[in-house]
């Protein structure tokens, strides 16, 4: 193949793909930190926390905050009859008083240490590092072909005292351990 | 220059206004359709039920990737989107792009420079190359292999991850100057079945298919293989211009094909990688005191490896990790030579090789995570012969085998949340080589959550391979060294971590590095004969300077600097083919749309000396690539263009770098502007 034969080719191809850009422009994406704080948001309003769980509603973030005003967002909106309230934590200690924790990718390599902090509390560990319900955080975010998915551990929501409804572990692509 | 070279360059202008004419009318067609698309945002996303949220396309935010290495080390990583927007052809392409490293290109093999240190006869032996977890390097030359010569296709990789300083204390030898980690994706990544072509400059085209799946049962499976024909230039040497040799001009020696297979396969705990590669290549150099533009001249390098891997926690704080492998290289070189009379003389190596290694991972003490293994190879085949193919004579026929144990520790213990001390430590023992020892101390403290400082103490040895000892002949001048003894390193280094924002990242980083017995090949003025030989001492230090920016929209901008000085440590004189300054920009930002991406970088590398006292010029070069990822469904479109502004600019050459008649190349000039037009169909 020349080159001249192979510019046709593209210019041809072009013209084609110019017929059908009704189609491309039909695909509008959203940022991926908006879909991920409503992801969270639906997390939240589909769990079920035993008693003794912290007051309020509280979303808490460790380590560098990648939703910014996405979060943000949420504020006040109510979740099981519980108005939400955002927080952003420095020390993990602080943990004792969230419903939900989401993990930053930044602390991939305090995960452990983290991990173990919240063990026996009724925190909802939510992140979005690399195989992070295989690590044991109890619901894991990814993006596959340009869609969110997430992961259940369920022996770690069972730990945690946590009740996932039905509908997000049917949803989950996968769940953790395997059956 | 020849009448062909005149007929190549109108092709390549030719090419030029055709891919400028095509991807132009692309890109009027795209940005009209960005400029038509509805703005339907500001829609309230918590109101969707989840289904459809699980529906709902996502650009990407861009962010820094994510750490793994367990090395407490300043590390440098190039993500599958760098690879796509930077137009990333081999891996030597991604390792020019990482701070403080460069790359040596004798139009035969391509050759890692870091820390000021590229030597001459050194195929990569100091920098250790995973491929998922294999060890690359092979077991004659030690060699790892980054140009068109490496066993991966770039475009099968997920993650480089350059992890510099010495990594001996957990992987023992090789990690002299770094290790280079390559993690490829799996079935999952890859989702269906992907077909690419390529056509580029130099008459040059590649294809691949790969199929990937993860299925519901949790098998994953990727199978790629490559295809890579060039033809390559008809390259000038004005050391050779004469009319008795061609006025200079090697024809059709620049020509390069491989072709590679690559297989994964996981299940649960257990996976298998299975790679294979082979690559030609002719040499247009006369190296080695060969005859000039002979179409007979070339080498050829063959590498496979599988690799079963198993990896499983053992309760809640024990991972445990295994793996046994087998590795095979093949190396075969026709040199020729005028004795007289003109004879082909045939190089011919064997690798062969396997071992297993065993690590754990263990969090049972508060505040601790300790790594510690044991690893094991042995290298069967060491096999070297040199001979001259008609008449048969034998220079060369050497056959050596080689154990090496491993064993090593390391201990992350996190005194308080801003303080964190790691030490590690590991012994090799070898049948062949001194027992080695080497400890690795690093201190990391966290100033606040965005600031962080290391401190890092290592050392690292590296024994001489079997090359280096054993080989041996008369044709291409080569004696043998046997004595040669193991080289050793000691590091210090300085870095600094800030983060401004979540989206701006600063690195700085001061390091001192004293080398003893540093392994060389050098000419022996008594007798003309090339030989490794220790020389006695080398010292390098210098500084980097790094800058990483992230703008929402998934702009990003890399920009390093590095100051560097090596030399010898005796005679104080700075070190062939080390560079004092490197400087590199890469940037990439979407336009129209978010259709397209604009991937450029700019590379400046300092003057540097020849192995014979010359010097190459300091040089600065430019690439730029446009891709549409979904140019239009299941499509991608990349175009690049390298040395955009067709800068000359050459390389130095090695000791061995001079033809019959005893002339010797002052440098190896590179290429000039070139194109390449990339298809990518998924489905």
């Amino acid at each position: 193949m020349t080159w001249q034969t192979l510019g046709r080719g593209m210019r041809r191809l072009t013209l084609i793909l110019a017929l059908f850009f009704p189609i491309l422009a039909h695909a509008a994406a959203f940022s991926e930190y908006e879909l991920k704080a409503a992801f969270v948001y639906n997390f939240a309003s589909f769990t079920d926390w035993p008693s003794k769980a912290a007051p309020g509603m509280s979303v808490c973030v460790i380590g560098q905050d990648p939703f910014g005003r996405a979060l943000d967002a949420l504020e006040g909106k109510a979740v099981k009859g519980q108005s939400l309230s955002v927080r952003r934590l420095s020390t993990i200690a602080e943990a004792r008083t969230c419903r939900v924790l989401f993990i930053s990718a930044s602390e991939v390599n305090n995960l452990p240490r983290l991990l173990a902090a919240v063990k026996d509390l009724p925190v909802l560990t939510v992140s979005d590092m690399d195989d992070a319900a295989h690590q044991g955080v109890i619901i894991g975010l990814a993006i596959e072909k340009q869609r969110i998915t997430f992961e259940i551990n369920a022996a770690a929501a069972r730990n945690a005292n946590i009740v996932l409804s039905s509908r997000l572990l049917n949803l989950a692509r996968n769940v953790y351990p395997r059956p | 220059m020849s009448k062909i070279a005149t007929e190549r360059s109108a092709a390549f202008r030719r090419s030029a206004g055709c891919l400028r004419s095509a991807v132009m009318s692309a890109l009027l067609v795209i940005s009209a359709t960005a400029i038509a698309a509805p703005l339907d945002d500001q829609q309230d996303l918590t109101a969707l039920p989840m289904e459809q949220l699980l529906n709902l396309e996502v650009y990407a935010a861009s962010k820094f990737a994510q750490k793994v290495s367990e090395a407490p080390s300043a590390v440098s990583i190039i993500t599958a989107a760098d690879i796509k927007a930077y137009g990333y052809r081999t891996l030597a392409d991604i390792l020019k792009s990482i701070r403080g490293m460069y790359v040596t290109n004798d139009r035969n093999y391509s050759y890692i420079g870091t820390r000021g240190f590229s030597r001459p006869g050194d195929y990569n032996t100091r920098v250790l190359m995973l491929l998922d977890g294999y060890r690359l390097n092979d077991g004659v030359f030690d060699g790892a292999l980054i140009g068109t010569e490496s066993i991966i296709d770039v475009d099968l990789i997920d993650r480089v991850e350059f992890v510099p300083g010495p990594g001996s204390a957990i992987y023992g030898g090789n990690a002299f100057f770094g290790v280079l980690n390559i993690i490829t994706k799996n079935g999952k990544g890859i989702g269906g079945t992907e077909i690419s072509g390529e056509a580029a400059s130099f008459e040059t085209r590649k294809g691949r298919l790969t199929y990937g799946e993860r299925s519901e049962n949790g098998i994953d499976i990727l199978l790629s293989a490559s295809n890579y024909r060039s033809r390559g230039e008809n390259l000038f040497f004005p050391e050779f211009n004469d009319p008795a040799t061609n006025n200079g001009v090697a024809r059709n020696l620049d020509h390069d094909r491989y072709d590679q297979l690559f297989t994964k396969f996981s299940y649960g705990a257990y996976s298998l990688d299975v790679a294979y590669s082979e690559r030609t290549k002719a040499i247009p150099t006369a190296s080695f005191g060969q005859v000039f533009n002979d179409p007979r001249s070339h080498t050829a390098d063959e590498q496979a490896f599988l690799n079963l891997k198993y990896y499983d926690k053992l309760g809640t704080d024990l991972d445990v990790q295994a793996s046994l492998y087998y590795g095979h290289y093949a190396y075969c070189g026709d040199y020729v030579y005028d004795y007289p009379p003109v004879t082909v003389n045939r190089d011919e190596t064997r690798g062969d090789w396997w071992g297993g290694e065993l690590r754990f991972l263990s969090t049972a003490f508060d505040r601790h995570k300790v790594i510690y293994g044991v690893e094991y190879r042995n290298d069967v085949h060491q096999d070297q012969s040199n001979f001259d193919v008609d008449p048969f004579v034998s220079f060369l026929d050497d056959h050596r085998s080689k154990r090496t144990y491993g064993v090593y520790a390391q201990d992350e213990f996190s005194l308080s949340d801003s303080w964190i001390l790691n030490a590690g430590l590991r012994h090799d023992h070898s049948t062949e080589d001194p027992d080695a020892t080497n400890p690795r101390l690093a201190v990391i403290h966290k100033f606040t959550p965005v600031t962080t400082a290391k401190l890092l103490y290592g050392t690292a040895f590296r024994a001489p391979n079997a090359y280096e000892k054993y080989y041996v002949t008369d044709a291409s001048l080569y004696k043998a060294n046997p004595d040669i003894r193991p080289e050793k390193i000691k590091t210090y280094e300085l870095v600094l971590e800030h983060y401004l924002q979540n989206d701006f990242r600063l690195t700085g980083s001061i390091f001192s590095y004293k080398i003893d017995d540093l392994i060389s090949l050098t000419l022996d003025p008594n007798d003309g004969l090339l030989v490794n030989r220790n020389i006695d001492v080398a010292k390098a230090k210098g500084v980097e300077l790094e800058a990483e920016r992230l703008w929402h929209g998934g702009t990003r901008l890399r920009t390093s600097y590095t100051w560097q000085s090596a030399e010898d440590g005796t005679t104080g004189v700075r070190l062939s083919n080390s560079p004092r300054h490197l400087a590199k920009m890469n940037f990439t930002t979407p336009f129209f749309g978010d259709v397209w991406r604009a991937g450029s970088e700019i590379q400046y590398m300092g003057e540097r000396t020849t192995p014979r006292g010359g010097t190459v010029s300091d040089f600065t070069i430019m690439n730029l690539t446009l891709t549409a990822e979904r140019f239009a469904k299941n499509l991608e479109v990349s175009a690049g263009v390298y040395n955009l502004f067709d800068k000359k600019y050459a390389d130095p050459p090695s000791t061995e770098h001079f033809d019959t008649l005893g002339r010797y190349l002052n440098e190896i000039t590179q290429d000039g502007r070139s194109y390449r037009l990339k298809l990518t169909y998924r489905y």
